[in-house]
C-alpha cells in the first residue's frame, strides 16, 4: 500500500529522470521497494515508456516500452544524425565494455578482489582495463578504427556516443562506459544472439566446417 | 553527573590524563576473589564499580572473573583444553566425578597434566572437591557452561542476530532491561542493510549471491525477532526508539532480499557460459570482424534510442523576455521577426531593412559620390581636349569637396551623431570589404574620403552648436593614393537642451568618436 509520501517519491523520481535522462541508483534507495517500482512502471507505461534498469548498472533511466518500439516509426530518431559506422562502434564498445562481465566465472566485476600478481604478464593490463570497463582510444583505433573512416571520423563518433551517454571520457585516453550503454542495451537478447549464433559460428570455424 | 565530574568528586585520578599522583580510594579494591589491588598511581588503575553509579550494575559480573581468568591465563591452546574438559564434564552428567571416572573418561590427557588442570580449575572456582566423592561442577561454573555452550559451532559474525534475539527473550522473561540487546539487534540489522546495499553496488553476481544467502540465514530469525520486539514492554523511551528502528530496518532487509533475488535471476538470464574451447577474446574478435552494416543493424535492433531530456520554461524568464520584446520601438509596416532558433534570427538579420535615417544618409552620400564621379569624368574629358589643342591651355582642377557642415547636421542630435559616426565606415580604396547588399555594405564601398581639421565651426542645425571643420571628397585612385595621414577626430558640440534627447554615442570629451 503506497502512502502519500511514496507517491511523492515516485513523482520526484520521474521528474528527475525526465530532466536529467538518468539518475544514480543510490540517489533513490526507495526503488528497492517493489511497490514503488510497480507504481513507477505503471505511470511510465501510461506514457508508453518503461523503466530502464540493469543489475550491472548504477543508474536508472527511461526508454520507450517494448510495445511502442514494435510500432513502426518509433525506431532510432533520424535527428541523431548517426551513420552506420557510429552504430557499429556502439556495438563494438558494448562488446568490449559491457559483455566481459557477463561471462560465467569472470567475477562479475568484483572490485573487492585483490590483485593476483605484482608482476603482470603482457596483456594483463588490457584484461584489467576491460574488467574495469574501460578502453583506450588507441585500442579502438587498432582494433576497429580503420573501418570507421579514419581518426577524424572516430573522434566524431566518440563525441556522438558520449553526447547520448553511451560512453564517457575526459581525454579519450581512457574511455569508460556511460550510463546508457547498460540501460539502453537489450542485454538478454544480445547474449541470446551470442549463445545461439556467435558461439556456434566460432565452433564451426574451429572445426574447419565454416 | 558527567563521568569526569564523578571522578573528581571521588578523588580518583583520571587515567591517561597525566593526573596519576593520587591513589584509588575505593572500597573493596582487592575484589571478592582475593585479587591484589592495582599498584597505587598506575595509569591503568581499576575503577571500582561501587564508586560510580553507572558501573554499579556491572559489579555482579565479578563473580565470573576467576572463572574466565582461569580459562585465559595460559594461552590459546590451554584455553581450548580447559574449555573442552569442562564441556565434556557437562556433557556427561554425573553428580560427582570420582578419580577413577576422571582417569577413564579423560585418559587422552596425560596424568600429570590432568591433575594439574583439575587442581587449577578447583582453585579458580570451576570445580568443588570432596575427599570422598571426587570433583563436582560448582553452580557458577554451570551457569558459565550454559552460556559458553552457545559459543560452540557459532559463526562469530553470522549468528549474533540470533543470539541477540534469544538473549532479549531471556531478558524479558526475567524482567531485565531490554535496551542493550534491542540496541544490539538494531545495530546488527543496520550493518546487514549496509552490506546488502554494498552488494547491490558491486554489480558482481558472486557478491550478490553471497550476500543474498547471508541475508537468508540472518532473516531466519526475523519471525522470532518481530515477536520478541512486539512483546516487549518499553518503559524506557530509548529502548522504544531502538525497537522501532529495528522494525524499519527489518522491513528494509526483506526488501533488499527480494531485490537481490531479482538481480540474481536477471543476471542469470544474460549470463554466458563458455564451452567447447571458445574464449571471450574469440567472441570479441567475431564482432570486430563483422561487416560494419551488420554491426550497425545489430545495434539498431538491440539498443533502445535514448530519449531526449525534457525542456522546461521558467515563467519568470519567459515573461521578462516577452516584456523586453514588446517594449521595442516598432516602425510602422516593419515586419516583426518571429521567435525561433538563434540561427534563424541571425540569418534574418542580414536581410532586415535598415533604419530610415541610415538609408537616407547612404542615399545622400551616394549622390555625392556620383557627383564627384561625373565631375571627374567631365574634367578628364576637358583634359583630353586641352591636350589636343596645345600645352598652353590651363590644367583642370580637382573635383570640389563638400564641407561636413553641409550634410552631417540633420534632424536632432542623435541623427547628427549617427551620420558622423557612419562616415568612419568609409574605407580607403583597395581594402577588401564584405560585399553585402545592405545599407552599410553600400556605404562601405562608396569611393569617398573624409578629411577633418582642428578648430570649431558654429552650426545651428541638427541639435548642434558647433562641430569640427572637415570635407567630404572623392577617394583618390589606388595608385595615386598617398599614405594615410592622421587627421584629428571630428567633434560635434551639442546644443544645450532641457529635455534629454537620445544619448549620443560620443561627446566632445570623447575625441575618439570617429
Amino acid at each position: 500500500m503506497l502512502t502519500e509520501a511514496d507517491n511523492d517519491t515516485v513523482t520526484a523520481i520521474l521528474a528527475k529522470i525526465h530532466v536529467q535522462r538518468w539518475v544514480e541508483r543510490k540517489e533513490f534507495p526507495e526503488l528497492v521497494r517493489e511497490e514503488i517500482r510497480a507504481e513507477l512502471r505503471r505511470r511510465l507505461a501510461d506514457q508508453g515508456l518503461e523503466l530502464a534498469a540493469s543489475p550491472y548498472s548504477d543508474f536508472y533511466s527511461v526508454r520507450l516500452s517494448s510495445q511502442i518500439r514494435q510500432l513502426s516509426g518509433y525506431e532510432w530518431p533520424g535527428n541523431l544524425s548517426w551513420d552506420a559506422n557510429c552504430y557499429a562502434l556502439l556495438m563494438v564498445l558494448w562488446v568490449r565494455l559491457a559483455l566481459p562481465r557477463r561471462f560465467h566465472g569472470s567475477g562479475g566485476g568484483d572490485a573487492t578482489e585483490p590483485p593476483t600478481t605484482l608482476f603482470p604478464e603482457p596483456g594483463d593490463h588490457l584484461k584489467e582495463m576491460r574488467a574495469r570497463g574501460t578502453i583506450t582510444r588507441r585500442q579502438i583505433e587498432e582494433e576497429f578504427g580503420r573501418r570507421l573512416g579514419g581518426k577524424g571520423k572516430l573522434t566524431q563518433y566518440l563525441k556522438q556516443l558520449k553526447q547520448q551517454g553511451f560512453i564517457d571520457y575526459s581525454s579519450q585516453d581512457e574511455i569508460t562506459e556511460g550510463p546508457m550503454l547498460e540501460l539502453m542495451a537489450d542485454a538478454e537478447e544480445l547474449t541470446a544472439h551470442i549463445r545461439e549464433s556467435v558461439i556456434p559460428s566460432i565452433l564451426r570455424g574451429l572445426g574447419g566446417d565454416a | 553527573m558527567a563521568f569526569a565530574d564523578q571522578l573528581e568528586s571521588t578523588n580518583v585520578p583520571v587515567p591517561n590524563t597525566g593526573e596519576t599522583n593520587g591513589t584509588v580510594a575505593a572500597p573493596n579494591a582487592g575484589g571478592p576473589c582475593g585479587t591484589a589491588p592495582a599498584p597505587a598511581g598506575a595509569a591503568d588503575s581499576p575503577l571500582p564499580p561501587e564508586a560510580f553509579p553507572f558501573l554499579a550494575p556491572y559489579g555482579d559480573l565479578r563473580q565470573f572473573f576467576p572463572l574466565f581468568h582461569e580459562l585465559t591465563k595460559s594461552g590459546e591452546e590451554d584455553f581450548v583444553l580447559r574449555l573442552a574438559l569442562i564441556q565434556e564434564m557437562v556433557a556427561r552428567p554425573r553428580e560427582s566425578w570420582s578419580y577413577d571416572d576422571l582417569d577413564r573418561e579423560f585418559s587422552w590427557i596425560p596424568g600429570p597434566k590432568r591433575n594439574y588442570l583439575l587442581r587449577s580449575l578447583r582453585d579458580s572456582g570451576w570445580l568443588a572437591q570432596d575427599p570422598y566423592d571426587g570433583y563436582q561442577l560448582t553452580e557458577v561454573a554451570q551457569v558459565v557452561c550454559s552460556f559458553v555452550a552457545f559459543l560452540r559451532g557459532l559463526d562469530a559474525t553470522g549468528d549474533s542476530l540470533g543470539l541477540a534475539v534469544l538473549g532479549l527473550e531471556y531478558h524479558l522473561k526475567n524482567g531485565r532491561d531490554p535496551l542493550p540487546l534491542v540496541a544490539q539487534i538494531r545495530l546488527r540489522l543496520a550493518q546487514l542493510v549496509d552490506r546488502a546495499d554494498a552488494a547491490l553496488s558491486s554489480r558482481s553476481r558472486p557478491v550478490i549471491m553471497r550476500t543474498r544467502d547471508y541475508l537468508e540465514e540472518s532473516l531466519a530469525y526475523s519471525a522470532d525477532m518481530r515477536r520478541v520486539l512486539a512483546s516487549t514492554d518499553y518503559a524506557d523511551s530509548r529502548a522504544l526508539r531502538e525497537a522501532r528502528a529495528a522494525h524499519r530496518l527489518l522491513a528494509r532487509l526483506h526488501e533488499y532480499r527480494s531485490e537481490l533475488n531479482r538481480l540474481v535471476v536477471e543476471m542469470g538470464r544474460s549470463l554466458l557460459t563458455l564451452s567447447g574451447g571458445v574464449t571471450e577474446e574469440q567472441i570479441a574478435e567475431h564482432f570486430l570482424n563483422m561487416d560494419v552494416k551488420e554491426l550497425a543493424a545489430l545495434a539498431r535492433r538491440h539498443f533502445h534510442s535514448p530519449l531526449p531530456a525534457w525542456a522546461y520554461i521558467l515563467p519568470d524568464i519567459l515573461v521578462s523576455t516577452a516584456e523586453d520584446f514588446l517594449s521595442k520601438d516598432l516602425v510602422a509596416g516593419e515586419q516583426v521577426e518571429p521567435w525561433g532558433p538563434v540561427t534563424e534570427v541571425q540569418a534574418a538579420s542580414a536581410t532586415r531593412p535598415s533604419s530610415k535615417e541610415l538609408e537616407a544618409f547612404v542615399a545622400e552620400l551616394t549622390r555625392y559620390a556620383e557627383d564627384f564621379g561625373k565631375q571627374k569624368a567631365e574634367q578628364e574629358q576637358r583634359q583630353g581636349q586641352n591636350e589636343e589643342q596645345g600645352p598652353e591651355r590651363p590644367q583642370t582642377r580637382a573635383p570640389a569637396s563638400v564641407p561636413l557642415t553641409a550634410f552631417v547636421p540633420r534632424g536632432n542630435r542623435g541623427t547628427s551623431y549617427l551620420r558622423l559616426h557612419l562616415l568612419s565606415l568609409l574605407q580607403p580604396l583597395g581594402k577588401p570589404v564584405a560585399r553585402r547588399e545592405t545599407a552599410v555594405g553600400r556605404l562601405v564601398r562608396l569611393p569617398l574620403k573624409v578629411e577633418t581639421g582642428p578648430g570649431e565651426i558654429p552650426v545651428r542645425e541638427g541639435g548642434l552648436v558647433a562641430m569640427s571643420p572637415g570635407t567630404l571628397g572623392p577617394a583618390p585612385e589606388p595608385a595615386l593614393a598617398p599614405a594615410p595621414t592622421p587627421t584629428p577626430a571630428p567633434v560635434l558640440t551639442p546644443a544645450p537642451s532641457s529635455t534629454p534627447e537620445p544619448s549620443p554615442a560620443r561627446t566632445k570629451e570623447d575625441p575618439a568618436a570617429c
